[in-house]
């Protein structure tokens, strides 16, 4: 029935194992609306907080997510199992649609955001009122979204979707070496933007001992 | 080793990526040694403690089922508009092949026409009387067409003439030029005023 919202598991009998994120996107590619609705349901919190890291923006996120899975629909009889994992071709995807994104609205934040009173910063309010704590993460979420879209996508991929360097080329379609020197300079940004800059206030990174260093060995 | 050959594996030694044991035993040693790598190292800890925390604290938004459905709907329909579109695509990269070539061929029987370039020139400055005949300087044939331009007289060595297809007069010393500069104010071609 057109428009309606299939039932997890694919039509499976009880104890069947899930189908495979390829054959699901082979079954797309033949017009299979629960392959579709499968795949949507294990990708979507992946992919958003992908888009929500990037631009800054959990609507734009849901937008991108979107934007994302209709070419899914449009691209699945290109994918080729083998070549790439599902999950790393629809984060090649998403990325794209991100650039996309940051080229109409190249300022989007999450300041943006909240001033236009849109969904609320995905900060969980500190339930002791660690104010402290919600400034530095609202610093380095700052910091993130101020990096270069090159640097914040290592930054994004490798720190905080935690791929490999290699899954990591694969969706940025570059080599190893090029995801390391990114996320090396990614990372000097981020420490420098958030503890150089004495006019704004202190160093927002936690402190860490040098206790794992055995300087004294 | 240097800073400069551990840099990457500093790095990953500060974002507690397993290196191999030569690797790791290597940067030990060196952050014993180098205090800005240690520096660097502390830093870089504190930099992956604030963006695991970030990643943490990341809230998405819950899967919206009306979203989902609006794409399932949406699924028969593009198919349809997709394979429509990949043959407006095709149609218009057709048309757009065909224009091009075209274009092409007129532009090669433009060029091929005797002395074209000549023709425009002598047209825009007709010879005086004491002008010899333009002559088209080298590689002005690739530039845009001419459509305008003026004539600019100028007075140049004898010995840049030959380089530009010219023949001087003997031990003329300077001699005077025009030069028929383009709408686009490039030089076209030149004749010698005699």
């Amino acid at each position: 029935m057109p428009g309606t919202f299939p039932a997890p598991g694919l039509n499976r009998d009880v104890g069947e194992p899930a189908l495979p994120d390829d054959q699901l996107i082979v079954r797309i590619a033949e017009g299979d609306r629960e392959a579709f609705a499968e795949l949507y349901r294990r990708h979507h919190a992946g992919i958003c907080r992908f888009a929500a890291h990037m631009c800054g923006s959990n609507a734009a996120a849901e937008d991108i997510v979107h934007e994302a899975f209709v070419a899914v629909m449009d691209s699945a009889w290109r994918y080729r199992p083998g070549r790439t994992t599902a999950k790393l071709w629809l984060l090649g995807i998403a990325r794209n649609f991100v650039r996309r994104a940051r080229a109409v609205r190249p300022t989007l934040s999450l300041h943006d955001e909240a001033q236009a009173g849109a969904a609320e910063l995905a900060i969980e309010v500190d339930p002791v009122g660690d104010l402290d704590r919600r400034r530095h993460l609202e610093a380095l979420r700052r910091a993130v979204i101020a990096l270069p879209v090159r640097y914040r996508e290592a930054v994004v991929l490798c720190d905080l979707q935690e791929l490999s360097y290699a899954d990591a080329a694969t969706t940025l379609g570059c080599a190893i070496g090029t995801v390391r020197s990114r996320l090396h300079r990614g990372r000097a940004l981020l420490a420098r933007q958030l503890c150089d800059r004495p006019a704004e206030g202190p160093c927002h990174l936690p402190p860490v001992g040098m206790s794992r260093i055995s300087r004294t060995t | 080793m240097s800073c400069r050959q551990l840099k990457f594996d500093v790095i990953d030694f500060a974002r507690g990526v397993a290196l191999d044991p030569s690797r790791e035993e290597a940067v030990r040693s060196h952050l014993r040694s180098c205090r800005s790598c240690g520096v660097l190292v502390e830093r870089q800890r504190a930099v992956s403690v604030a963006l695991r925390r970030l990643a943490s604290q990341q809230k998405v938004p819950a899967l919206n089922p009306r979203r989902l459905n609006r794409l399932l709907s949406a699924m028969g329909g593009q198919r349809k508009r997709s394979r429509r579109a990949t043959v407006a695509v095709g149609l218009s990269l057709a048309a757009s092949v065909l224009i091009v070539a075209s274009l092409s061929v007129g532009l090669q029987r433009e060029a091929s026409a005797p002395g074209s370039s000549r023709v425009v020139a002598a047209a825009l400055a007709p010879p005086m009387g004491a002008e010899t005949a333009f002559v088209v300087l080298p590689g002005a044939d690739a530039l845009p067409r001419l459509e305008s331009g003026r004539v600019i007289r100028i007075e140049i060595p004898e010995s840049e003439l030959t380089a530009v297809g010219l023949w001087p007069p003997a031990h003329a010393g300077a001699v005077q030029a025009d030069v028929l500069v383009g709408q686009d104010g490039l030089a076209r071609a030149i004749r010698l005023v005699q």
